[in-house]
């Protein structure tokens, strides 16, 4: 009988060896991916350590295997500080090992929250996912802008261009007329053709030229929403 | 700078190109003193528990993908005392009890050698000359008697 059919019915046979193997995944897999994050993030351990507001001591315990036995809430704590989702699943063992044999710390990459266009508007990835299908190459090849709008800039809290009193407007909207004045939907044309000065409020600064020459649609919008 | 054939010229200095692109992942040796020989092997599965030879398994896995051993999880990259200024580093196991596995990096690409496994609490070593054994297989691998065993992972 070989290692592997020793290991698998030991597996099979003992609760302990069955516990043991799962934590040692763990305990080896979980500080390598907190060190393959901040690798990632070009951070140094005492710069992680302020952001999370934790010891240097601390992160470096975190980042070796062993060193720290880690509760969900310092998981929580480190998953949010770098911006990332979190999932705690039970799977088969065949995919505990999949996770392991595909894992690599160089590799690792995890899109972070103000990077997360799939998460931060669902349409336009829909709508990425569906050129996809289509193999268009014009619209694969297309980089899917976020459209800026003071709303959807006030929910993501991306690099906006407003200014303070516009971003205040729109987080005051936002709160008290949710739907009714919220600017019109991002179309598909929009995300995947770029703005629309004519007629949609995806672009404001071309609807402020617009309403500065004191005609169009568009001016009408823009009085409507930055007054 | 002037190319010819396989290597780099610049002024009288000629750099050979490699002569084989470099392996993606590491690749682990054990120390033997022949090819019976095995003491790594012996104390992986004689003083291992269950729990530290599963957690150094999935070190191994770990590790063979990282390519800048700066970043493996180990616990001394220089040691300190008898070991200073040999180059040699230190893996710790933690598990029930943390266990120490001392090594080197091996001539060639992307090659690492385990030297010895112990265990030690203060001053107590087990076994008790651990780190000169460490130290004179370093030696003999530097002298080409030793055989190496490569570990699978």
């Amino acid at each position: 009988m070989n290692d592997r059919s020793k290991l698998i019915s030991r597996l099979i046979a003992e609760r302990d060896f069955r516990a043991d193997y799962i934590r040692a995944k763990l305990d080896v897999l979980i500080p390598s991916q907190l060190r393959g994050l901040r690798r990632r993030n070009d951070l140094t351990q005492p710069q992680l350590a302020e952001m999370a507001g934790m010891k240097q001591a601390r992160i470096s315990a975190m980042e070796t295997q062993g060193r720290v036995n880690f509760n969900r809430e310092t998981l929580v704590r480190m998953a949010a500080t770098y911006g990332v989702g979190l999932i705690v699943q039970f799977v088969p063992f065949s995919e505990m090992l999949e996770w392991e044999n595909n894992y690599s710390q160089d590799a690792f990459n995890v899109t972070q929250l103000a990077d997360d266009i799939d998460f931060l508007q669902p349409a336009a990835a829909s709508v990425r996912k569906r050129a996809r299908r289509k193999r268009n190459p014009r619209r694969v090849l297309s980089s899917v802008r976020i459209a800026q709008t003071p709303v959807t800039a006030a929910v993501t809290g991306a690099r906006a261009y407003m200014n303070p009193v516009q971003q205040e407007r729109a987080q005051m909207r936002l709160q008290f007329e949710p739907s009714e004045q919220a600017p019109p939907q991002t179309q598909v044309a929009d995300v995947i053709d770029g703005p629309n000065p004519s007629g949609s409020v995806n672009d404001w600064r071309a609807l402020k030229q617009a309403a500065a020459a004191g005609a169009g649609a568009g001016a009408d919008t823009w009085r409507k929403y930055a007054a | 700078m002037p190319s010819r054939g396989n290597c780099l010229t610049n002024h009288k200095k000629v750099i050979n190109f490699p002569s084989q692109a470099p392996p993606a992942t590491w690749s682990f040796f054990d120390f033997g003193y022949s090819a019976e020989s095995n003491p790594v092997e012996d104390w992986y599965q004689g003083q291992l528990s269950d729990r530290g030879r599963l957690t150094f398994d999935a070190l191994l896995k770990d590790n063979q993908k990282i390519a800048n051993p700066l970043n493996w999880q180990m616990s001394k990259k220089h040691m300190q005392g008898i070991l200073k200024g040999h180059q040699i580093w230190q893996w710790t196991i933690r598990a029930e009890i943390p266990y120490r596995l001392l090594g080197i990096f091996g001539t060639g690409i992307k090659r690492a050698i385990f030297l010895i496994g112990y265990y030690h609490k203060g001053d107590s070593y087990t076994p008790s000359d651990a780190l000169q054994t460490a130290l004179n297989r370093k030696k003999l691998y530097e002298k080409g008697a030793c055989v190496l065993h490569e570990r699978s992972i």
